[in-house]
Parts: C-alpha cells; structure tokens; sequence
C-alpha cells in the first residue's frame, strides 16, 4: 500500500514538475507573440494626433454608441456622464440606461441635461425587461446624449442588452458609468476597426486600475468621486453607524486597514498589467483573444445580436458574449479579427479591501468555472480557429486547473514540511527557479511598458521599482487568491452567488 | 609612456582574475553535473532568467538613453526656434496676412544677402544640421496638430518651409529616407498642404511598403489635376480595400474638393469594380459629395447586382440626392428584399418626397408579415409630408385592437401601457432578419 502511495505521490510531484515547464514554456510564447504584436502596432498605428487629425477629418469616419448601465448611481452619475460626453471622437453618441434605480439617478439626470421624453420604438432584439422610457435632451450640447429607463433586470448584462436594443451604431462600447475613459480611448479602438482587412467583431482595451494611479487629471476624477461619495456618506453617517454593533464596527476596520489599500491595490495593478500587456496583446496577435473586459470594449453591434446580446444569467458575461461571437462567425463561415489596443484607455476603481477582493475573485472564479462548462463544446475543436485549438484549452489547462495544482501542491510542501520528509536542495532550486522566473515576467512587463508607453505614467523610473518589489513579495498574495479562486470554484457547484450584489469598489 | 613594470602587473592581474574565473566555473560545471535532472533543468532556468533579467536591463537603459537624448535636442530646436515658429504660424498680428520671404528672414534674424538669391542662401544654411531640420518640422507639425492648431495660418507655415529650404528637405527625405521616414513625411506634408511633386509621387507609388503606397495615392488626389486617378480603376484598390481606404478616400476627396480641384466621377469608379465592398464605398461618397448628376449610372448597378449592402448604400444615395428617376425601381424591389433592405428603400423613397409612393408605403403597412416593417412605413408616412400625413390618419381612424396600441400609439407621448403591450406581441424575439443571416 506504501509503495503505491509513494509511486502515485512520486509520478504527482513529476507531473507538476511538467505542468511547471509548460507553463513557463506558455508565458515564454506569449511574451514572443505580445513582441510581435507590438512590432506590428508600431508600423500601422499613427500617433496619437495624426490619429485624431485624419479620424476627425473625414466625412466617412464610423459612429459608436458608447452605453453605460447606472444603478443607484445618482452620487457620481452627472460627473460620469459629462465625462462621457466629453470623449474626443467626431462620431459618437452616449447611451446611459437607467437599470431602475431606487434613488434619484433619474432625476439627477433630467435636471442636469435638460431631459424630455421621445418617442422611440424599441425593437428587443436582444432580451432584456421592459424599456420604460427614453429621454433625449433639450439641450443642443447634449444632442448625443440618450438616457434609457428600464424595469430593474438584476445584472449589468440586462442593462447592456437594453443599450443594444436602442443603439442605433454599427459599433457599441460597453462600459460602467464610474470608469474613467481616456479622450482618446475610441480612436485608438475604431482605428483597430477600420485598419482591419477582415470584419473586426470586437476590440479590447487595456485597462488599470484608478486606485494606484499617478496621473494627474485621473487622479482628479476619482478625487471628485470620492468627494462625491464622501458628502453622502456624510448625510447618512448620523444615523446608521452609530447604531452598528461594536464587534461589527471593529472587524470593519481591520479589514479596511488604511495599510492594505495601497498595496492589494499595486498587486492587482501588477496583475492586470500583465494580463493586458503579456496576455492579451499576445493572443491577440494570433487572433485568439478570448476575453475582452466588461469594464471597457467595443463589439460590433449586428454581430453581438446575432449571437444573442449578453447572457443575463452568467457571471463573466462579457467574456461569454465574446466566445458565442466567435461561435457565430464560425459556424457561418465569415472571416473576423478580434483585436486589443496596448494604451491604457480606461481606469476602474478595484477592491482595496480585503472583502472587496474576496468578493471579486470569488465571481471570477466561478465565471471561469461557468465558461468551461457553458462552452465546453470548443474545447480542442479546431473548428473553432485557434480560441478553440490553444486558447480554451490554455485557459483550462493552465488557469482552470492551476488552481487545484497549486492548492495540493503547496498543502502536500506543509504535508512534508511537518514530516521532515522535504529535499531541501531540490526545493530550494526549485522554489528559486519559479521565483526568478516570475520576476523575470516582471522584468518583461516592463520593458514593455516603457516600449509602448502604454501607461502614461508620470514617475516612470519609481513605478518601475515598486514593480520590481513587488515582485519579490507577490507569491504570496498569488497563494492567497488561487483560494479564493478555488471558493468561488465550490460557489458555482453549489450554485451560490447568483445574485449580483453592489460590489465594492 | 608605459613601462615594463606596469605590463608585468597587468599580465599578473589579469592571469589571476582569469584563473578564478576557470576555478569557479568548474566548481558549477561540476555542482551542475552532480545533480539530477530536474534540478539541472532549474538551474537553466535560473541561469537563462538572470540573464534575461540582464540583457532586458541593458536594453531599458539604451532605450532611456535614446529618448533622452532626443528630447534634449528637441529642447534645443525648441528653445532656439520656438518662439519665432510660435510667431509666424499663430500671432494674431500676423496670422491674417500673406508673409514673404523678408518677413521670414527677419523673424529668424538671417542676414540679408545683395539679392534675394544670397537671403535665401543665408535662410537654408540657418539650420544646418539634418537631425534639427527633422525636429524643426516635427515641432511645426505637432504645433499645427494641437488644440491651437486651427488658428494657425497654413499659408505662413508653407512660406517660412520654403523660405528655410525645409520643403526641399523634406522631399529629400521622401525620397532617399526609409519607410518609416516617408511616412512620416507623407503625413507631415498632408497636414501642411504641401504638393508632392508628381515625379516623386510615382517613385513612391512604387514603393514595398504598403502604407507608404497608399499615402502616396493621397497625396496625388489631393493634389493632381488629373481626375482618372488610375489606382482606384486598378484591381489592387479592390482587393485590398477596408474602412480606412473608406476613411481617407472621404479625407483626401474632401481636401480636393476644398482646393478647388475637379472630383472624379465615383458612379463610373463603381462601375469599374466587380467587388461590393470598393462599390458601397464609391455609391457612399457620391453620397457625401452630392454628385447627383451620376445617379443615372447606378441603376445598371442596382439591377444586376443583388448583394443587399450595395441595394442599401444605393437606395440611401438616391433618397439623399433626390434621384426621383429611381423611384419606380425601389417601388418594384420593395416586397422582393429583406427587412434591413425594405427599411432602407422605404426611407430613401420618404427622402424623395414626390408623393407618389404615399400608396405604395400605405400597401407595404398592410402587407407586411413584420411589426418593425409595419412601424417603419408608418414612421415613414407620417415623415412623408402633407400627402403621407393624411394617409397616416386615415389608416389610424381605420386600425384597431392591439394593432392601434402597439402600432400608432408611439407616434405620441409613450404610455406604460403600450409598451407593455407592445412587449406582449413582440415576446422578445427579433422579428427582422439583420445583415448577416440575409441569404439572396
């Protein structure tokens, strides 16, 4: 019985040894492809003002509805949307849709841009409930402007189908009334679009988070956000705290500790970083992007709906849209790109505590879990190009089973550790091998960012640093969200969370 | 002078740093061989990761280097010639007048030669150095292209480029540069309205790189006399066409037309080409150009091609420029086509107003299979003018039940009720067919 124990540890601990080298050996690809990819932005994408001075230019250039769900928003919503409105493209009109909000978003909204209702017909060609009334301005300035009230779906995803159904543009982009949008953000995006010799069903942006963020005029708007936030929070204060309990009061503020902010929020700008430069920009240059962010991408609106809008009942809706997109086109046999801009064109407020993270990768990793078994169908089908011949089975191979990998992994190290039964000397190299290799992934990030500038930074030489740093320390932030992931793994078989709830941002 | 002594140290210096350097090396060579394999394949990979780490180091700090270095000059054009550049393209002084070459060599401080062949020696020996005439033209250009850019006088610009031997440097650069430089100059001599002569435009149109060729077609529009333009009658356009061929086609038509040059005839380009994408793009901006006199020569299109994108951008044209001749064809077609391509012809028969297809949209309401069809000859009738007004409130007075609601109730202020209603007969599905799932 030992010795087939021993024979099932040992071939385990080899296996992982494997899965290790594929893994290394993957990002190592990546990395090669995100180069390439590069390379190729640098011949066909103009600067930034050659950009603007030949989309503004001409008669031709496309329109793109930007649509943006709000509910209970009416602390930011005024803010967001002149934000919104003051993007820089000739040709765009701005869709906020009101998800039934139980405070005066509304309200806010008819005051503030001078609001009247119209009398537009509504085809639901996507599902979503009941479109209440749409509102256009009054106001000449505000002429691009169209504000949707709806019956409350539950989920952001009914909010953007409602979008979808009134959207009157070849092209739509998705994103949350709180982000921060570059004003160049849409001509980086449509000139993805219309430098494309194949139909570009849908384009992705790198986005970062506001939280850690030197840039002065974004550092502005999450100023005045707050401030926002801070006189309501002010106006209900009287009342609720004080009726708190002190034990709730007091586990409240130690998993807000000023001391984790700064740094839950550098680890995950870290992480998103890496994402978007190493990962997206890599697949995206096989045309294998399998994901573009919710926070932030543009679709193309006749494909989006033929492929059945976003999935109100799934978690990581943006990304299942994305595959069923990729489904449709491929079952039709009709040629398409999906594409990623390098530069940063949105920031988004992320978690900064501790429960906020919980939260959040909980949902994340049962949105990976859903998408596994909702589109298991492309799984090695190279039917389904090279998202379903590499890139799903990435995804699952590498991110999906990673998890359970790591989690025994690092319990059967403690197993060992106990039971004095550790080769330190092997340990040690290894242990060293992965450490510098993840530091070395740093490394690359930022050479990347300082080839692409995809990050205006204003410190560059001392971001860098704090990268590096944190580097050194993130392995065990990482160990603490693979068990997280894994919760949200047990959520989906238990069919908990379906519910979406406001989540801290 | 060196001495003995000194070489002798060196040598002694040297040998013991490379016999340390052997010593250490076999020690790893033999820590590397003692150990199994998974330990020898992490040992590689710490090695390589290291060194990885290094070359990037390397590369990061060549990189800075570079960048400094080309913002330090660029400080240097700056702080020499800013102020004057300034000057000349945005003073409000000066920005309403036609400067010459006097005033340029004045602002600059050149010294004025016996005659005007001597000044204008004396201007081109001004910059001298080709590093700084490039950063001289990038400074003009990104001021042109910022927020002040529309105050600036093109014309002074022009003036002062030309005065500085700037343009014949700039066509140098076209011609001998690589093809990042020409691009870059092509952009930068658009933006300018500068004409690239035509013996330069067709070196160019020869060129490997693709970008460097379309920009050159570009900038021959913009310019040349000649409106046959013979890349756009060529296969290569059709083949290689996308949104920005669209795009900057729109662009350069727009600056041609805006100097004052004659446009091509973009009906007989469509015509020319067999592929529907190179055709929606000529029938869309014959829209945008208002060439209503070529409408005539679309029919013979509409009639043998049945691809519903080109039915569509010609239906629009017609309805836009008011080609009333093709009236009776969108009358006939209108029942044989699908939803997107009835909404289409529907609107651009609204758009002739001539009052004769008020029955035909009355028929196409009764007719039609399809709410959002219904809808849309109701919008169009009721945008119709007097004659489709009156038609609208006859069929009103006749409509009843769910049809009345769900149907005519929009055309006043929305109530609850009639969306939910109209929720009710729409049941969510979508009852028009959109542009991919078309089959004719």
């Amino acid at each position: 019985m030992n010795t087939i124990w021993h024979a099932t540890w040992y071939t385990f601990t080899y296996l992982v040894f494997f899965y290790s080298m594929a893994l290394m050996a993957s990002y190592l690809v990546l990395v090669w492809l995100s180069y390439r990819a590069q390379k190729r932005k640098e011949k066909e994408v103009p600067d930034d003002e050659t950009l603007k001075y030949m989309l503004k230019s001409s008669p031709l250039t496309p329109a793109v509805s930007v649509i943006a769900p709000a509910y209970n928003e009416q602390v930011n919503i005024v803010t967001n949307v002149h934000s919104l409105l003051s993007l820089e493209y000739p040709n765009f009109e701005v869709i906020i849709v009101n998800d039934g909000s139980k405070d005066n978003t509304l309200g806010l909204l008819k005051q503030e841009f001078n609001l009247e209702e119209v009398s537009l017909s509504v085809e639901y060609k996507v599902p979503c409930t009941r479109i209440i009334a749409i509102y256009k301005s009054r106001d000449k300035r505000y002429a691009n402007l169209t504000v949707v009230d709806k019956v409350n779906g539950g989920r952001k995803a009914d909010s953007s189908n409602a979008g979808i159904n009134v959207c009157q543009n070849k092209y739509f982009v998705c994103t949350d009334a709180d982000c921060i949008i570059d004003p160049m953000a849409l001509y980086r995006m449509m000139w993805l679009v219309i430098n494309s010799h194949e139909p570009m069903i849908g384009v992705g942006a790198t986005m970062l988070m506001s939280n850690d963020c030197d840039i002065d005029w974004v550092k502005r708007q999450v100023a005045v956000t707050d401030e926002n936030k801070k006189r309501a929070d002010l106006e209900k204060k009287g009342s609720d705290k004080a009726k708190e309990p002190l034990m709730v009061r007091l586990f409240n503020r130690l998993f807000n500790l000023p001391v984790l902010w700064g740094i839950l929020a550098r680890f995950q700008q870290l992480e998103y970083l890496r994402s978007f430069l190493i990962g997206k920009l890599g697949w995206s240059a096989v045309n294998s992007l399998p994901n573009i962010s919710g926070g932030f991408g543009l679709f193309d609106t006749e494909v989006a709906i033929s492929s059945g809008g976003y999935d109100r009942t799934s978690m990581a809706e943006d990304m299942d849209m994305l595959l069923r997109m990729v489904t449709y086109m491929r079952n039709n046999d009709l040629p398409f790109r999906v594409g990623q801009v390098t530069q940063v064109c949105c920031w988004t407020k992320g978690p900064v505590s501790a429960k906020g993270i919980f939260d959040q990768r909980t949902r994340w990793g049962r949105g990976l879990f859903e998408i596994i078994v909702n589109h298991w169908e492309m799984l090695f089908r190279p039917k389904y190009g090279t998202i379903g011949a590499f890139t799903l089975p990435y995804l699952f191979v590498f991110e999906f089973l990673a998890g359970f990998i790591e989690f025994v992994g690092f319990w059967y190290s403690v197993w060992l550790f106990f039971h004095d039964a550790i080769n330190w000397n092997t340990f040690f190299y290894i242990l060293g091998m992965i450490y510098l290799f993840s530091v070395l992934m740093t490394f690359v990030l930022i050479y990347f960012d300082y080839r692409t500038k995809a990050v205006p930074w204003k410190h560059r030489g001392w971001r860098y640093v704090k990268f590096l740093l944190l580097s050194l320390v993130e392995p065990f932030y990482h160990f603490t969200i693979v068990h997280i992931t894994l919760w949200g793994y047990l959520n989906y078989l238990r069919n908990k969370g379906t519910v979406w709830k406001t989540i801290e941002r | 002078m060196i001495e003995f002594d000194q070489i002798s140290y060196f040598t002694y210096w040297l040998s013991v740093h490379v016999a340390w350097t052997v010593h250490w090396l076999r020690m790893l060579r033999a820590a590397y061989f003692g150990q199994p394999a998974e330990i020898k394949t992490a040992i590689v990979i710490i090695i390589g990761s290291v060194l990885a780490m290094a070359v990037i180091v390397v590369l990061l700090l060549c990189r800075a280097l570079g960048e400094w270095r080309h913002s330090r000059n660029m400080q240097n054009v700056r702080s020499r010639y800013g102020a004057k550049i300034d000057y000349v393209m945005s003073d409000p002084d000066i920005v309403n007048q036609n400067i010459g070459v006097d005033d340029v060599l004045e602002i600059f401080g050149v010294r004025k030669g016996i005659n005007e062949k001597e000044s204008l020696q004396n201007a081109r020996n001004l910059i001298r150095s080709k590093r700084d005439k490039r950063l001289f033209c990038q400074l003009v250009y990104e001021r042109l292209l910022g927020d002040t850019g529309e105050l600036c006088s093109l014309n002074n610009i022009r003036v002062m480029l030309e005065v500085l031997g700037l343009y014949r440097f700039l066509e140098q650069e076209l011609d001998h540069g690589n093809w990042q430089t020409k691009v870059r100059i092509l952009n930068m001599m658009s933006v300018f309205r500068l004409k690239v002569d035509s013996w330069l435009t067709n070196v160019l149109l020869l060129s490997k790189s693709q970008v460097v060729r379309r920009l050159a077609v570009h900038a021959s529009i913009m310019s040349s006399a000649d409106t046959k333009l013979e890349y756009f009658e060529s296969d290569t356009f059709g083949r290689h066409c996308c949104i920005k061929d669209e795009i900057e086609l729109g662009y350069s038509l727009q600056r041609r037309r805006a100097g004052g040059l004659q446009l091509p005839n973009l009906a007989r380009l469509a015509l020319l080409h067999d592929d529907v994408g190179s055709q929606c793009i000529f029938v869309k901006l014959m829209r945008y150009f208002g060439q209503s006199e070529y409408c005539g020569q679309l029919v013979e299109l509409f009639r043998r091609n049945r691809d519903h994108r080109l039915a569509m951008e010609i239906a629009c044209t017609w309805g836009y420029l008011k080609y009333t001749d093709g009236e009776e064809l969108l009358q006939e077609a209108l029942l044989t086509r699908s939803d997107d391509v009835q909404v289409s012809f529907m609107q651009a028969l609204t758009r002739m107003d001539t009052g004769r297809s008020v029955e035909v949209l009355a028929g196409v309401f009764k007719s039609a299979a399809s709410n959002v069809i219904s809808y849309e000859a109701l919008r169009c009738l009721y945008n119709y003018g007097e004659a489709g007004r009156s038609k609208f409130d006859e069929l009103k007075a006749a409509a009843e039940g769910t049809a009345k609601e769900v149907l005519f109730t929009p055309f006043g202020k929305a109530s609850m009720e009639a969306f939910i209603v109209m929720d009710k007969v729409l049941d969510y599905e979508p009852t028009g067919t959109t542009v991919y799932n078309v089959h004719e």
